[in-house]
């Protein structure tokens, strides 16, 4: 793309500049995508820079440190107990002693097999005709990555109990005195704030969340599936085999070997119905949920109070008794159908006479549920923007739709910008609206897709079918991942271009 | 929960209970419309008070000027305005039209019912039906949104209070790792959420459990800490000189947020509440897979989807289904609507001048 000076962008229209900008943006990406990817190794070493310096500063607590500071690494809390900080030396001592016995009792047996995933199956005993239990792969897998991770929370603490030693000591020598429980306790509810809030949804986050996660990334290297199913059979790693199947088509590891190509066809196919929707949903919504809060919101419109209640209605029906409701008439002998035919009209198969009509009723659909969100919203931003900033522009001479650039559409992008993106993932995994409305099928079969997707599917009630209906997990986490490398690309080219993450100051 | 069980008795049992459990409801509600409304007086006078010395009332764009052409745009407004809400309204008119309906249960081809009766409503909570228990379905939905709501909006203001407004280390690092963390989608990890509920592990849900509920709380908890955009946005509008003149009067952190920045912050309060309740409220996928089995402990998403999945179950229960859409709406709705004024309320507006 040819480089314009600044005189001659000055010189264009604001039609011509805003097609310019949208140009150059496509142009730059591959230029801007480079750039981060020559970032990265910076990133990283900015990431190991961090974690060495950590270790270097326990590291030199250990060196300078007396032999209370010292001791402290192998009984915990041991620097504590010598400077009479009775509560937390009994804390760190307390997690030593629970963290050894949760090693000795159950984390080492299941860490010692996880290389494996376990060697014995449920089998018959051929002497007695028993069954005897064999290992189970799932819970392998699951508690390795649970003690992996008290693994790496244990070490912070080790270090933490270290520093803690050293810094009582250094404290001592200068003030003869350190923190009491009481000061720790103050400190959780002032600067140390943070801690206290913070510490109950971490845990609930790490424990059914992160823990979750991990572990079905871990699944997608592995050959869990119908075939595969514990208790009764193993699975084991099998490397990148099911991504070259779902990317690729060499479906060599999967149940379905027959039909290779595929799978990959089915996932190309519906990413690209999934992206096309995400857009359009996200899109559609924002632009019209502005325009309708912007009508109502204007100063001059009478019955403000009623509009919103229309609209509110929407908001506060549970969604799947809308989708639920509208596919039932949506039907071909539905409400809508009927009063077709009463005004003379043909009447539509709407949800079943082809892929695109189907596609394009839920789009409609999604506007029918989702504006109403925005608009409610975009009220609460439009209420909240300090009367100054308007009272200011009005005394320089700002005219009402310079007041709305300058003013009302910074204020509300710096607002929306982040929920924007979230809408825009939010729909890429909007699971309610496909499924209640068409269980993700117009019925149209495409014979060249894997029969356990359909041709309205997206990419999470696919996932969600291959979970539920066919226990093929395996291709189900490979499904995950990809939706995370998706959403991830696109977050971060909105991220960079989106300005109330980084200038967070801003609007003080 | 002993109540819960208890419903499961006998017939006789069930209606009663359902008849005492209806009147509490309704005086409950009558209290809150007593109490909002006297509320109301008191906030409407202090509003006025305010409005004297913060030029509330003062027009923000001066687009109200009587003009011919201004008249002419603010019709073409009303027009739109009332096209987009008979669209928008018109489904629902019709869910109460079919709920109403006496003659068939099934799908007609008109709205207005040629008879009128409300016995698709007295069916739901007679509960005469044993594979559609609408009542327990009802019961143990409140149960899980009113609960999750609470500790989700708890959750939500609080972590976006601290990374607001509290510079620690590694905030940055874990806003980050929230945000990759939210680009993963939630059920893929359902699998494993289920075995850790499970049996074999804290024998929440699956076979015999008492309370599966539970297990589907713990799982709308816990994921709420990485919704705390809006929220977050909303407090970065707060000025921040408030929080430096309390901390100069000697304010703790935690005593700064409790009454600096809730009170000021009513609007988003009501927001993140209204969304934590109505999420696990109408939720259909997570509750799918967790909710397994069990008829009794199922919430209304998953056991109304279930009263009109097929055509035969379609032609039986179609008006009890919407009749059972109206009541499951009648809760959202009410506290919408009573709180839809927190939406409106301009609240930095006038705190900080200047």
């Amino acid at each position: 793309m040819r480089k314009i000076s600044s005189l001659e962008y000055l010189s264009m229209s604001k039609a011509t500049r805003a097609w310019y900008k949208f140009c150059s943006f496509f142009a730059n990406l591959p230029v801007a995508i480079g750039r981060w990817f020559r970032n990265l190794p910076k990133l990283f070493g900015r990431l190991f820079g961090k974690i060495g310096a950590w270790f270097e500063n326990v590291f030199d607590a250990f060196r300078f440190g007396n032999w209370k500071t010292r001791l402290s690494a192998l009984i915990w809390g041991f620097g504590c107990f010598a400077y009479r900080q009775i509560g937390r030396g009994i804390l760190y001592l307390g997690y030593e002693i629970i963290f050894v016995l949760f090693m000795v009792f159950f984390g080492a047996q299941y860490l010692g097999k996880l290389g494996t995933l376990g060697t014995v199956e449920t089998h018959e005993d051929p002497t007695t005709g028993f069954m005897i239990v064999g290992e189970n792969s799932f819970s392998i897998l699951l508690y390795s990555m649970l003690t992996i991770i008290v693994l790496i929370f244990t070490v912070v603490m080790l270090f933490k109990s270290i520093k803690d030693a050293y810094s009582n000591q250094l404290g001592y020598s200068i003030a003869q005195r350190a923190a009491t429980m009481k000061d720790d306790v103050g400190q959780l509810l002032n600067h140390k704030f943070h801690l206290t809030i913070l510490a109950f949804p971490s845990l609930t986050l790490a424990v059914f969340t992160i823990v979750p996660l991990l572990f079905m990334i871990l699944v997608a290297f592995t050959n869990y599936n119908s075939l595969h199913l514990p208790p009764r059979r193993l699975f084991s790693w099998v490397g990148f085999d099911n991504f070259s199947a779902v990317l690729a088509g060499n479906a060599k590891g999967l149940s379905g070997a027959q039909d290779a190509g595929r799978w990959s066809y089915t996932f190309w196919h519906i990413l690209g119905w999934t992206l096309e929707w995400a857009v359009l949903a996200t899109v559609t919504n924002l632009f019209i949920g502005m325009i309708v809060a912007l009508l109502i919101n204007k100063k001059s419109i009478k019955l403000k109070k009623f509009w919103r209640v229309c609209l509110v209605t929407v908001v506060a029906v549970p969604q799947f008794i809308s989708f639920l409701l509208v596919k039932q008439m949506l039907l071909d002998n539905g409400i809508i159908n009927t009063m077709l035919v009463k005004i003379g009209l043909e009447p539509v198969q709407w949800l079943t006479k082809s892929t695109s009509l189907a596609r394009l009723v839920i789009v409609l659909v999604n506007i029918w549920v989702g504006v109403p969100f925005t608009v409610l919203t975009c009220t609460g931003i439009l209420m909240n923007i300090p009367e100054d900033l308007y009272e200011a522009a009005k005394i320089d001479g700002a005219n009402p739709i310079k007041m709305f650039s300058k003013i009302t559409l910074p204020y509300m992008m710096f607002i929306l910008g982040p929920s924007l993106i979230n809408t825009f993932v939010g729909n890429i995994n909007n699971f309610n609206i496909i499924f209640l409305l068409t269980g993700g099928s117009s019925g149209n079969v495409n014979s060249q897709m894997q029969a356990t997707a359909g041709d309205v599917d997206l990419l999470i009630t696919w996932l969600y079918k291959l979970t539920v209906n066919d226990s093929q997990y395996d291709v189900a986490s490979v499904l995950g991942i990809l939706i995370f490398i998706v959403v991830a690309f696109f977050s971060l080219i909105v991220y960079s271009r989106i300005g109330s993450v980084k200038n967070e100051e801003d609007f003080q | 929960m002993k109540t819960l069980l208890l419903l499961s008795l006998s017939k006789g049992a069930t209606i009663a209970i359902s008849i005492v459990l209806g009147v509490i409801i309704l005086i409950a509600i009558a209290a809150i419309v007593y109490f909002v409304l006297k509320r109301r007086g008191v906030v409407r006078c202090r509003v006025k008070m305010a409005t004297a010395h913060t030029l509330r009332t003062k027009p923000i764009i001066h687009s109200n000027r009587k003009s011919p052409k201004n008249a002419l745009v603010d019709t073409g407004i009303y027009i739109l305005l009332a096209i987009i809400s008979i669209i928008w309204v018109f489904p629902f008119v019709y869910l109460i039209f079919s709920s109403l309906r006496g003659e068939s249960h099934g799908i007609v081809e008109y709205m207005i019912p040629k008879q009128f009766t409300l016995d698709n409503y007295v069916w739901l909570f007679s509960g005469t039906s044993s594979q559609y228990p609408f009542l327990r379905w009802y019961l143990n939905t409140l149960l899980v949104s009113l609960v999750v709501s609470v500790i989700n909006t708890m959750i939500t203001l609080l972590t976006a209070y601290a990374l607001s407004r509290m510079r620690f280390n590694g905030r940055k690092s874990l806003m980050k790792f929230m945000l990759i963390l939210g680009m993963f989608p939630g059920f893929l990890g359902m699998i494993c959420i289920y075995y850790l509920l499970g049996p074999d592990a804290l024998g929440l849900i699956g076979n015999g459990a008492p309370f599966p509920i539970a297990g589907l709380m713990l799982v709308y908890i816990s994921g709420t800490m990485m919704g705390y955009y809006v929220s977050k946005g909303f407090f970065d509008t707060i000025s921040r000189s408030l929080d430096e003149a309390a901390m100069i009067d000697g304010a703790s952190r935690a005593k700064i947020f409790f009454s600096i920045i809730l009170p000021l912050s009513k609007p988003i309060i009501i927001q993140t509440l209204l969304g934590a309740f109505t999420g696990p409220w109408g939720d259909y996928m997570m509750a799918n897979y967790i909710l397994r089995g069990d008829v009794n402990s199922k919430t209304v998403a998953i056991g109304m989807n279930s009263m009109i999945d097929t055509f035969q179950n379609r032609q039986e229960n179609f008006t009890r289904f919407c009749a059972g859409g109206v009541v499951v709406s009648i809760l959202p709705l009410v506290m919408f609507f009573f709180m839809q004024r927190y939406y409106v309320a301009g609240v930095t507006g006038g705190s900080v001048k200047g």
